[in-house]
């Protein structure tokens, strides 16, 4: 059984790769479609915070090829009119972009790996583990300790962690200002971006979503990073909720509860 | 059943022993250790009780962990005048449940400073004995601390090296150093310095894993995904993975 679950995430995630990887430019795919579907809908409940179409900004303050630089204003404001999924037509089963339209799917494709994977894991008859790919995860049924899993939320700032989730049969993903960066002039710029503006949200170090589906904690941990007014988002997925923490390093939480203890900060 | 014996079968508990280690370093601490599968019958005249000897503390409770009993625990707190607080909330009694593969005798033990402290000369005598007679054996343990009591999360001893999801070596966060390994698009080195790890150079294009900090605690990872490589830190663990 081990051997056949060890298969099938390797099959599953090098689809994953080949599908949605930067260089790739698979428009017509069924996953593909589906996942832009899915997607599309978080766009439109975020009023645009989460976008996937955001990757010529991406390219442009040089996080494709750590060429790293912040662009004059005059060429963010030409690069926003390739931006915004609702731009993205299916015609004849095929996404169709517009011209130096280019799309991410950095936000949601991991969840959505992650996802199809603990359903292959579980459908092989494993009745209790996790599937965590770079930070996301989902977890089902009890840890070793027969006991929800105990899940440690990295600390935007420092070595170790901000506190511990217990959780079971649920994901988890976080979306923060510490995961991609670089300074300049004393100043932080980071990858996520506010696809409305072109530049980095501000406002938030880090946003860690607990909810029934990994894609969806994927997208919206970005699109609540993003968003002024994370709750009036959340309001529309009451099954999920978030851990955020402000520019400031002062956390709070919104949506649906889930049990989370804090550690103590030396 | 003897409180000593019942604070053994406690201590046997994988998730206690820490926790009641950790309450030596925490001065003015209470925590309370009870047995009973109907916590709630009993909580408030043992909050109240102890709570008289410290009246800074207001009555307010929040959960850490989920409880069958939850809701009925909320009711009757709430009606001898209690509030529920988020766990965030500083000063109250903190929740937290667990539980016992046998059933033992319902009983409560109070450890402060990580001393048993002996109840004999309270009211609380009164409760243990007519608890330990009146309930029936049970699997359930409330822990009710009067700070608020952090999960210690522990320093590993150990980094695991990953590479195309196999476990390629083991090194020792006691040594300082540096390794190299071989990874899909080229070479990888670990630091290794005063109990940290940190990957130092890689191939990869976004250089994710050498802006990761350094990592000593157990769980704590960091990922190389082009090179499908990745360390991680061994050691006493209270959590299981990390996202982030």
């Amino acid at each position: 059984m081990f051997k056949s679950a060890k298969n099938e995430i390797h099959r599953l995630f090098s689809e994953i790769e080949n599908r949605f990887s930067p260089d790739s430019e698979d428009y017509s795919s069924p996953i593909v479609i589906k996942l832009f579907q899915r997607g599309l809908k978080i766009y439109y409940d975020s009023n645009g915070c989460f976008d996937v179409t955001v990757s010529p900004l991406t390219i442009a303050w040089g996080f494709f090829n750590t060429s790293y630089r912040v662009p004059k204003p005059q060429e963010i404001k030409a690069l926003l009119k390739t931006v915004g999924m609702e731009k993205i037509k299916i015609q004849e089963g095929k996404l169709s972009l517009s011209p130096g339209m280019k799309l991410d799917w950095g936000g949601i494709a991991k969840g959505y790996g992650i996802d199809l994977a603990s359903q292959s894991l579980i459908a092989l008859g494993i009745q209790k583990g996790f599937v965590n790919a770079g930070g996301d995860l989902f977890c089902w049924g009890e840890n070793p300790e027969n006991q929800p899993w105990k899940i440690g939320i990295k600390h935007p700032r420092k070595s170790g962690f901000l506190g511990v989730i217990s959780i079971s049969n649920l994901g988890a993903a976080t979306t923060g200002d510490y995961q991609r960066f670089f300074i300049l002039n004393g100043e932080r710029h980071h990858h996520v971006f506010d696809p409305r503006t072109g530049f980095p949200a501000k406002g938030k170090q880090s946003v860690t979503v607990v909810g029934p589906e990994t894609l969806v904690c994927d997208a919206l941990s970005t699109a609540l990073f993003v968003s002024k007014y994370p709750d009036s988002i959340l309001q529309k997925y009451p099954e999920y909720g978030a851990f955020i923490v402000n520019s400031e390093g002062k956390t709070s939480r919104i949506g649906k509860g889930f049990v989370f203890q804090p550690i103590e900060q030396n | 059943m003897n409180r000593r014996r019942f604070f053994q079968i406690a201590l046997a508990t994988p998730l206690i022993t820490p926790l009641f280690l950790a309450s030596k370093n925490r001065p003015n601490d209470i925590d309370l250790y009870l047995v009973s599968n109907e916590p709630q019958l009993s909580l408030p005249s043992l909050l109240n009780e102890l709570s008289k000897s410290n009246k800074t503390i207001g009555k307010k409770f929040s959960f850490v962990r989920p409880h069958p009993s939850e809701e009925k625990i909320k009711k009757r707190l709430s009606s001898k005048g209690w509030n529920c607080v988020p766990p965030s909330e500083k000063d109250h009694w903190n929740f937290s449940f667990h539980s016992f593969v046998h059933k033992i005798s319902p009983s409560f033990t109070l450890v402060q400073n990580g001393r048993i402290r002996d109840i004999r000369d309270q009211n609380l005598f009164l409760l243990w004995k007519d608890m330990n007679q009146s309930q029936k054996p049970s699997t359930w343990l409330t822990i009710a601390s009067l700070k608020k009591r952090q999960r210690s999360i522990s320093k590993g001893d150990t980094v695991i090296v990953y590479k195309d999801g196999e476990k390629i070596d083991r090194l020792s966060l006691d040594n300082d150093g540096s390794r190299y390994y071989n990874a899909r698009e080229g070479r990888i080195t670990i630091n290794l310095k005063g109990g940290k790890a940190w990957i130092s150079e890689s191939p990869c294009r976004h250089n994710i894993c050498l802006m990761s900090p350094s990592i000593s605690q157990s769980g704590e990872r960091i990922i190389c995904a082009p090179n499908h490589f990745f360390i991680e830190i061994e050691g006493p663990r209270f959590i299981d993975t990390v996202i982030g």
